[in-house]
């Protein structure tokens, strides 16, 4: 593979581990544009004439795109290695902008569809485990903080390009109301965004591509000694994906991973609305401009809940933390469900702790596989849990929505469209505190290599 | 070697970024409690 081969970013001895975040971010922050994909709907409904449905379909393909192909090509960028991960991820993602403008240039929205869905969706996948093995090696003293740092850069790719992105569109003729509603879209608009877009995420993403390095084999953070004193829940024997996925441990963090995420998407994905119907009619009403706040400090405290928790997962160690996040995650459901609509604090501030805990568990996940699996084949595994992302995030939305427009249609308002949810939510949560109890070291007949894998 | 402006550089590389989108972020929470 020449350039793209592993064996060309051996760092020398001299190389700063400093200098692997940023690569990681470089890609991290790019596909985390996928969460702002919501900019682009008004606009094609406007000028393709699509339904609200319709303009949904390139994200939610993208985001089944990015749970398959991290499950199916995780062995293989484990194999040739982080730079050429980085390399495909960014073809795919960029190309995937490509043919989209393709498709808004000659109003074909399937192109669309498969343009940014599908070929996006699969850099998606890709660039998500790209860099998380490379990273466990850099720093296995700090392994929560470093999957912390690049893993709140995939929350934070949604703050750059959601501004970004809306300031482009008007720029090239979609024409907004002071509702922020899309009067009119000049015909080449999309399509010159989304070309812009392609190239100036193709240059950023190339940073990581060209500064990625792994570890030269053998090599330790200067004066770290791995502990003598070995801690029960970190092993150092390796187990590959293939035995990962037969064992326990694997599908009782799939099941923490998918009921965490689960509680949090489910706020998440209706989040202004729900502010909105708790506290209507009463003294404590909020108008849409302040639920758009709202939204706004909850995507804060996912993206600083990746970070501040995560990295505090290397200190407490990751089974201790993953009780708090579904233990008191659960606790902060109760309060909500028991208080309704008495204080708007207590419903903000409880609902930020579940999303910090929502982000938490993205980052936190890939150092516990780590501990119970080791570092040889570790992205692999990560990009076959992340299957449980993809079903969480059509099981969170489903419980909220169809609950609430079920309640609706029975004449209910307020916080009563949510309880059963809520409720749902803590069980769902209680699960997962089980299934996180139950993770236990790997037996040993899972085990494939004695020592530690080449870097 | 020196590796001090590569890591300025990569940094800020992100950093910029990132830096735009959280003050935008700001300037949305400001909002909630305006």
């Amino acid at each position: 593979m020449g350039f793209l081969d592993r064996s060309r970013i051996v760092a020398p001895p001299d190389w700063s581990r400093w200098l692997v975040p940023p690569a990681a971010l470089s890609v991290h922050l790019s596909i985390g544009q996928a969460y702002s994909w919501s900019v682009f709907k008004a606009p094609l409904e406007n000028s393709l004439h699509l339904s609200g449905k319709e303009s949904a379909l390139p994200f939610q393909l993208a985001i089944v795109m990015l749970g398959l192909s991290a499950a199916i090509f995780g062995t293989r960028v484990e194999k040739n290695g982080p730079r050429w991960a980085m390399f495909t991820s960014l073809c795919c993602f960029a190309s995937g902008f490509l043919i989209s403008a393709l498709g808004a240039l000659t109003k074909q929205y399937w192109l669309v569809v498969v343009g940014y869905g599908l070929v996006g969706g699969v850099g998606l996948g890709i660039g998500y485990i790209s860099p998380v093995s490379t990273l466990m090696k850099w720093f296995p003293d700090r392994p929560g903080l470093a999957i912390g740092i690049a893993i709140m850069g995939f929350g934070g790719g949604a703050l750059i390009a959601s501004p970004w992105s809306t300031n482009m569109l008007s720029a090239f003729g979609v024409v907004y109301d002071k509702a922020n509603k899309v009067v009119s879209v000049a015909d080449t608009a999309i399509a010159t965004t989304f070309l812009v877009h392609g190239v100036v995420y193709a240059l950023f993403m190339a940073l990581g591509v060209l500064l990625i390095r792994v570890p030269a084999e053998g090599w330790r953070p200067a004066g770290w000694v791995a502990s003598e004193h070995k801690k029960a829940m970190v092993t150092s024997a390796q187990v590959s994906a293939k035995n990962a996925i037969r064992t326990p441990q694997f599908w009782c963090l799939w099941i923490v991973l998918c009921f965490n995420v689960t509680a949090g998407i489910g706020i998440l994905e209706r989040a202004q609305q729900m502010i909105l119907d708790f506290f209507n009619g009463t003294p404590q009403q909020i108008t849409p401009v302040v639920a758009g706040g709202f939204v706004a400090l909850l995507s804060l405290a996912n993206m600083l809940g990746r970070l501040v928790w995560s990295s505090a997962s290397d200190v407490v160690g990751r089974k201790n933390i993953y009780r708090f996040y579904l233990g008191f995650g659960a606790l902060m459901y109760l309060v909500i469900s028991l208080l309704t609509n008495e204080s708007r604090i207590v419903f903000i501030l409880c609902t930020l702790v579940i999303l910090s805990f929502y982000g938490a568990g993205f980052a936190t996940v890939p150092a516990y596989l780590k501990d119970l699996f080791g570092t040889y084949q570790v992205g692999a595994i990560h990009g076959r849990l992340l299957t449980a992302w993809s079903t969480a995030g059509v099981l969170g939305p489903l419980i909220v929505n169809a609950i609430a427009d079920d309640q609706k249609a029975a004449g209910h308002t307020g916080p009563a469209l949510y309880g059963t949810s809520l409720h749902i939510m803590i069980a769902l949560l209680v699960i997962g505190f089980v299934a996180n109890e139950l993770v236990r070291p790997v037996n040993p007949k899972f085990h494939d290599k004695p020592t530690e894998a080449k870097p | 070697m020196n590796r001090a402006p590569l890591l300025i550089l990569s940094w800020l590389w992100v950093g910029a970024p990132f830096a735009y989108g959280v003050y935008q972020l700001t300037l949305k929470v400001a909002k909630l409690f305006a």
